[in-house]
């Protein structure tokens, strides 16, 4: 009984430090406190521009970000391949893909600096921050685990 | 003379802007010099027609798009195509080589964008109606060949006003279109149909992640001809990660007023994708189309395979059976298409 309860911490504990958390954040003046994911989902796909009036700017993190793949799979619900011919369409009518940033850290100092940005990084990023927004937590599993 | 004036605003933006800073070019999404884009794409396509011995290869396409948010309110977007660049075809009058009279303005306006639920576009657009007509360029389309259904009942391009945007209910998932255009036109004669007077309505219900429905009508007057033509539709497009099916119908009734006859038009095609393995997509399509005025019936029967070695660019290869029905003759060709196609 003892070993398995062990076993049980043990595993928890394992799992626990794998798992990935992502905060989908916004600028503290963003006009709403939470999205839900279809939102944040046409948000990120430029099909809903405005909250409350207000146009919001979207940040992305670069292509090749095993954050920006998890949140594509888990939020957009697209692969590499879907996800840029969605957007061969939307080049063709003028409209351009969020705002690319190098890092997660450029991702924050963006959304803190830029009324109306919203942008997603891992959550123990942002924990205890107060200039920030944290609009929605997405658990998305291991974080080495794709 | 305004053709000229649109060249000369190109070339200048484009000349001024090269010499600002912040200059960032990605390939298959245009160059960019601060809040203005500029890109395009060109498409070239081989047909080859066994029945007859035709065969055709052609510069189809070379298309410029400019376009720049002005404030978060404000928009401008514009097009410049030269069409039919040079044409080598076994029936030597279609050759043709390079011409700058050719350079057409397919698109030319600007959107006032209040928010997501009220959106309005004034100049010449894209006839925003059905699944095919606003992705009609070969790069964007599945197949080179383009359906029966998508040319024949309204014009590719309107010059007018389209208010649009969602419906606020049902967490954005309905989308509204309202499309007029009256008066005069921004290169009228280039266009699928001459159309006068044009009134329309679509409406879409958005489903699943990626689908879509949407049902359409509308009302023109064809320039110079006495005709007065009434529409509807609806499309259905379900997409998922490997494959996507979409089925578009139309029907439309033309009244010619002088001698008081009216005749009916129907066609729908039915499509199906599927990503075999990575870049790598097969295409099955059937068409049907029936003009009730003079009994033409036509059906098609195509298979196809689009290769994205990279996402700005389509290698498509085709084979399309064309049935044409009309007084009890029956005429079936076969043609073979092929196309390249890219963004830049």
């Amino acid at each position: 009984m003892i070993l398995r309860t062990v076993l049980i911490l043990c595993l928890s504990f394992i799992i626990g430090a794998y798992a990935l958390q992502i905060a989908v954040i916004a600028n503290k003046n963003f006009p709403v406190s939470s999205l839900n994911e279809n939102e944040i989902r046409k948000i990120f796909l430029k099909k809903k521009m405005f909250i409350k009036d207000k146009k919001v700017v979207p940040v992305n993190l670069k292509n090749n970000s095993q954050i920006r793949q998890l949140f594509q799979k888990y939020i957009l619900k697209m692969d590499n391949e879907e996800y840029n011919l969605y957007w061969n369409e939307k080049y063709f009518n003028g409209i351009k893909p969020p705002i690319v940033m190098s890092s997660q850290e450029a991702v924050i100092k963006f959304v803190k600096n830029i009324d109306n940005a919203i942008g997603y990084v891992e959550l123990k990023k942002v924990k205890n921050r107060k200039d920030i927004k944290i609009l929605k937590i997405i658990n998305v599993g291991k974080k080495n685990g794709h | 003379m305004k053709k000229t004036l649109n060249i000369l605003l190109f070339l200048f933006l484009y000349v001024s802007l090269s010499f600002s800073a912040d200059i960032n070019y990605s390939f298959g999404r245009g160059l960019k010099v601060g809040k203005f884009t500029l890109g395009g794409y060109s498409a070239f396509v081989y047909e080859n027609n066994t029945k007859n011995s035709y065969e055709k290869f052609n510069w189809e396409e070379l298309a410029f798009l400019g376009f720049i948010d002005i404030t978060d309110k404000f928009k401008f977007f514009t097009e410049i195509e030269l069409k039919d660049i040079y044409v080598k075809s076994s029936n030597s009058t279609e050759n043709k080589t390079f011409n700058t009279k050719d350079l057409e303005i397919n698109r030319l306006y600007f959107d006032y964008i209040h928010n997501d639920y009220f959106k309005i576009r004034f100049g010449r657009f894209i006839t925003p109606l059905g699944y095919w007509n606003p992705i009609y360029v070969i790069v964007l389309r599945w197949t080179t060949s383009n359906p029966i259904t998508s040319t024949q009942f309204y014009p590719r391009f309107l010059t007018g006003v389209r208010v649009f945007g969602y419906l606020p209910f049902q967490d954005d998932s309905w989308e509204y279109d309202l499309i007029t255009q009256a008066g005069k036109q921004i290169n009228e004669d280039n266009n699928s149909i001459i159309a006068k007077n044009f009134y329309a309505f679509q409406l879409k219900k958005h489903f699943w992640e990626n689908s879509v429905f949407g049902i359409t009508g509308g009302y023109f007057k064809k320039k110079k001809r006495p005709e007065k033509v009434k529409f509807v539709g609806f499309n259905i497009d379900i997409k998922k990660k490997i494959y996507e099916l979409t089925y578009e119908y139309f029907y439309s009734r033309e009244k010619e007023p002088y001698f008081n006859k009216e005749y009916s038009r129907i066609s729908y095609y039915l499509q199906g994708v599927l990503r075999v393995f990575p870049k790598n997509y097969l295409i099955g399509r059937t068409e049907y189309f029936k003009d009730l005025s003079d009994g033409k019936h036509i059906e098609n029967y195509i298979i196809g395979w689009n290769f994205r070695p990279l996402y700005p660019i389509s290698l498509k290869a085709e084979y399309k059976i064309k049935h044409d029905r009309f007084n009890n003759n029956n005429r079936y060709d076969h043609i073979i298409l092929g196309s390249f196609s890219v963004l830049f």
